[in-house]
């Protein structure tokens, strides 16, 4: 590692430890906010990015692993340390349920067959929540982590930079074995994977599994953070909204991943911030909502169309030329 | 100037592989001229550098020139090479299957005006009877032998001034590359056509055109007319494996030459 | 009787719509997931023809010819750009726009439910169609207008020379553009048909319905039916439309009305199971991906 680099490092844990003391309540909950994406879209990385499964599900997915937690928290009072390795479990089932169409098709066909998935998890959870009379969603109480009650986002802060930092190491760690090497081969070309004796269905159902249960983990974990799950909050949108955080960083570098998750999270905030200061931002305020969709829209076409590689790629090219 | 300048012409394959280095040469109109070389030497690579890539190709034209009777083809989308009358048969995939023998021919678009397309479309039908009888027959449904003939008579319809073949023999019975050879010939004669063809076999090659052109590694080894290369006791040696010293590279055959000229000088 | 008539006019909706999804992909391989959003765009077009000449005979015509002109812009000016690039990069490129779009529109047209039917001063009576069964009126219209859309696109391809080269681009197109064909041209062309196609049913049923951002998920409903009949046959499209639309219609009647969103999908999901390239879809499709 060279010296810039770790200096850079220190700089940036410094600057995570001391984030919590220095900012508002607001502030630590977008902290928080980027944390829990950041570790969705490490997972959506890892499959798109690297093994190069297309995934439209991921909303689905998020929700499965919301569901679970709030489901075991409301109805058998399950605690915590419980509802996350649950939701793993969860997650990594349908895994394997997404991953199954995966080894017969490809392309387009994998899309849509993903994106129908998630129609079908969100069908499920909204069935749930009027089955069960939570047709406005489902209230967890705050979990118990290591003897403390997480309840306002500065408690948060800890348990979900660690989840990230994990989530983080385990995907380089993943990528450094063999399977990443596996998933390397089968993103490049499977004929040639299967010729250098990659078992290709394995090693593609092995990705599915791993980054479902990843994200059905992040799910629940954001159920936990919100103390509030319902399925309105799974739409379409938010599997959008993770495909372009690992667009917009930059396919296949996990670092894109984090900083694509800062970016789209921090989107919002920056348009509304920007309204503001519109001579005409009392008139538009009303339609904050479709600003933010109509800039989503437009930023990630311009990602796709002028810079595939994204953040890391523009980063790649002004350290290029420095 | 010549009628088709080839100059300098680089190539590579998904921005990293380099398919051609430097290919030149040129032709004159009325010539008939092949390319030689072994598999993977860039013979595919240089037609279809001349007729266009395009975007799903993932290759470019990085460095060189394509002049054309006075006009810069260098990196024109194949339908822009078409219209300017220098046509490709294709290697593979080089008809429609889901179209008739007639819908391929008629699919074509070409500047030449509706008598021009219905004359020669009259003249392949003529000129390739078997194709006459299959009009109404789905092109995946033909042998590979009416399969050429149909992607010769599509670019005869596109009203071509140079036509552009890749390995024509390839995959066909001899009889049936001797029956198409002889087609081709009078078309040839008919419409005064340049042609510039790819082949493995240096015996058809030979058959039909008057000089060649050896690539090895994406560059050009030798050049030649039919009957120079032919004689040489090095080209024979080296590649149409009559001679009796094995198989070498040409650039090796070239470098022996150049060394035996110079000691016969000495 | 009733049962059945909607399951028609359902099944002209989808059908409607999901020619769209199959001309695009058939032609140009690529997933148009902005269709719904585009035929949204359609109808939010006619809406404001429809403010500015209160007759439909011009309003509708002038806002088809304009989605027609939509349809081919996006291609230039966008999705042309994604030509060589990854199967992934064109989907989401089409999903960007959508979300573009949902966001246009509610910037121009605010997100209330606007009925384009009121300044042409349409208004939709019940028609019995069959003995005991009755529909709307528009939605007959949309019954009939769906059977002219597909007897002209199959003519269309079967007849013209331009539809042959959208059939031969389909095919090959490396081979097209050595046979003279410029592809620029087709694409666009074939993206201008399929959005007002497209649009037309967006128009036609917010003339019924009224208009809001729900023709979106309509749009997006439409597309298992492409799938079912094979992503690259229009016959198909048809055919699976009304297979989804029955399926659609009975369960929600006898089973559970929550189902509504779903059922398409779950249909999908089968077909993707037993046969991927669908009912009269060609097999290689799922290859050329
Ligand atoms: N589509 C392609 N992608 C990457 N490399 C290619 C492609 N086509 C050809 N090549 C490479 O370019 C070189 C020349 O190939 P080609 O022109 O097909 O040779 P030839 O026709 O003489 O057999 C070969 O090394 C081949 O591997
Ligand atoms: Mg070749």
């Amino acid at each position: 590692m060279s010296k810039t680099k770790l200096l850079a490092l220190i700089l940036a844990a410094a600057a995570l430890l001391a984030l919590p003391f220095t900012v508002s309540g607001a502030w630590m909950d977008i902290a928080n906010q980027i944390l829990l994406a950041s570790i969705g879209a490490l997972a959506l990385m890892l499959l798109t990015g690297f093994a190069g499964q297309i995934s439209l599900g991921h909303a689905g997915l998020l929700a499965a692993g919301a569901f679970t937690a709030g489901i075991l928290s409301r109805e058998l009072g399950a605690p915590f340390w419980v509802g996350i390795p649950a939701a793993g479990l969860t997650g990594a089932l349908l895994g394997v349920i997404f991953g199954l169409p995966s080894l017969r098709l490809r392309g387009i066909y994998l899309a849509v067959s993903t994106l129908a998935l998630h129609f079908l998890v969100v069908y499920l959870g909204g069935e749930y929540e009027t089955r069960r009379g939570f047709s406005t969603g489902i209230l967890i109480d705050p979990p118990m982590v290591f003897g403390i009650e997480l309840w306002d986002p500065f408690a948060w802060y800890p348990v979900l930079l660690v989840g990230a930092i994990l989530t983080y190491a385990l995907s380089r760690n993943l990528l450094k074995s063999r399977t990443g090497r596996a998933w390397a081969a089968i993103h490049d070309t499977e004929p040639v994977a299967a010729a250098l004796g990659i078992n290709v269905a394995r090693t593609k159902l092995w990705a599915f599994v791993i980054t479902s249960a990843i994200t059905a983990m992040a799910g629940a974990l954001f159920a936990y953070y919100r103390g509030f799950v319902s399925i309105e909050a799974f739409s379409l949108f938010v599997t959008i909204q993770y495909v372009a955080m690992i667009i917009i960083g930059g396919m296949g570098s996990l670092t894109g991943a984090v900083l694509g998750a800062a970016f789209v999270t921090l989107l919002p905030h920056l348009i509304e911030g920007a309204t503001r200061y519109l001579p005409t931002g009392g008139a538009i305020s009303g339609s904050v909502f479709a600003m933010n969709y109509a800039a989503f829209g437009l930023i990630m076409i311009a990602f796709l169309v002028f810079e595939p590689g994204g953040l890391m790629g523009i980063a790649r090219r002004l350290k290029g030329r420095g | 100037m010549a009628f088709l300048e080839v100059k300098d012409l680089h190539v590579s394959y998904q921005r990293a592989i380099t398919a051609l280095t430097g290919v030149s040469f040129t032709m004159e109109e009325g010539q008939i001229m092949a390319i030689l070389g072994a598999n993977g030497a860039g013979k595919t690579t240089t037609l279809r550098a001349l007729s266009g890539f395009i975007g799903l190709d993932n290759a470019r034209v990085t460095k060189g020139r394509i002049g054309f009777d006075g006009q810069d083809l260098t990196r024109r989308p194949p339908y822009e090479v078409t219209r300017q009358g220098v046509v490709l048969v294709p290697e593979r995939d080089k008809v429609f299957p889901n179209l008739s023998v007639h819908e391929n021919l008629e699919v074509v678009t070409s500047r030449a005006s509706g008598t021009r397309r219905s004359e020669l479309t009259d003249l392949v039908y003529t000129r390739f009877p078997r194709l006459a009888q299959l009009r109404k027959r789905e092109a995946g449904l033909l042998s590979g032998g009416e399969r050429q003939m149909l992607a010769l008579g599509s670019a005869i319809v596109c009203a071509p001034r140079l036509l552009l073949i890749d390995e024509l023999s390839l995959g066909l019975a001899p009889v049936i590359v001797e029956e198409i050879v002889e087609h081709l010939r009078v078309i040839r004669q008919d419409l005064s056509l340049t042609i510039l063809l790819v082949e493995q076999s240096a015996a058809v090659a030979f058959r039909l055109a008057d000089s060649a052109v050896v690539l090895e590694h994406g560059e050009v080894a030798l050049t030649g007319t039919s009957e120079a290369l032919q004689s040489d006791s090095a080209v024979q040696n080296a590649y149409l494996g009559t001679g009796t010293e094995g198989r070498r590279s040409y650039r090796a055959v070239a470098e022996a030459r150049r060394l035996a000229e110079q000691e016969g000088r000495a | 009787m009733q049962l059945l008539a909607n399951i028609i006019v359902l099944g002209a909706i989808y059908a409607l719509i999901s020619c769209g999804y199959v001309l695009i992909y058939r032609v140009s391989r690529v997933l148009n997931l902005a269709h719904g959003e585009l035929m949204m765009v359609g109808a939010y077009l006619l809406l404001t023809t429809a403010g500015m000449i209160p007759n439909p005979w011009i309003a509708i015509p002038v806002a088809g010819l304009l989605s027609l002109a939509m349809g081919a812009l996006v291609y230039l000016l966008l999705m042309r750009r994604m030509t060589g690039e990854s199967v992934l990069a064109a989907i989401l490129t089409t999903i960007a726009l959508g979300i573009l779009l949902r966001g246009v529109v509610v910037i121009f047209f605010s997100a209330a439910h606007q009925y384009p039917s009121v300044p042409l001063g349409l208004h939709a009576s019940s028609v019995e169609v069959l003995p005991g069964a009755r529909i709307s009126s528009l939605s007959l219209v949309l019954v009939v207008v769906t059977a002219l859309v597909y007897g002209s696109l199959f003519a269309f391809l079967r007849l013209s020379r331009w539809g042959l080269r959208m059939r031969a681009a389909g095919q090959n197109p490396l081979l097209a553009a050595q046979r003279g064909i410029n592809l620029h041209g087709i694409y666009a062309m074939v993206w201008g048909i399929a959005i007002f196609t497209g649009s037309i049913a967006g128009m036609l049923i917010s003339l019924d319905a009224g208009l809001d951002q729900t023709l979106i998920m309509i749009g997006l409903k439409a597309f298992p039916g492409a799938l079912v009949g094979g992503l690259d046959s229009l016959l198909g499209a048809l055919v699976g439309s009304l297979i989804v639309a029955a399926a659609e219609v009975l369960l929600i009647q006898y089973v559970n009305p929550l189902l509504a969103d779903v059922v398409p999908f779950l249909i999908l999901i089968a077909m993707l199971v037993f046969r991927p390239w669908g009912l009269f879809g060609t097999r290689e499709a799922l290859d050329r991906v």
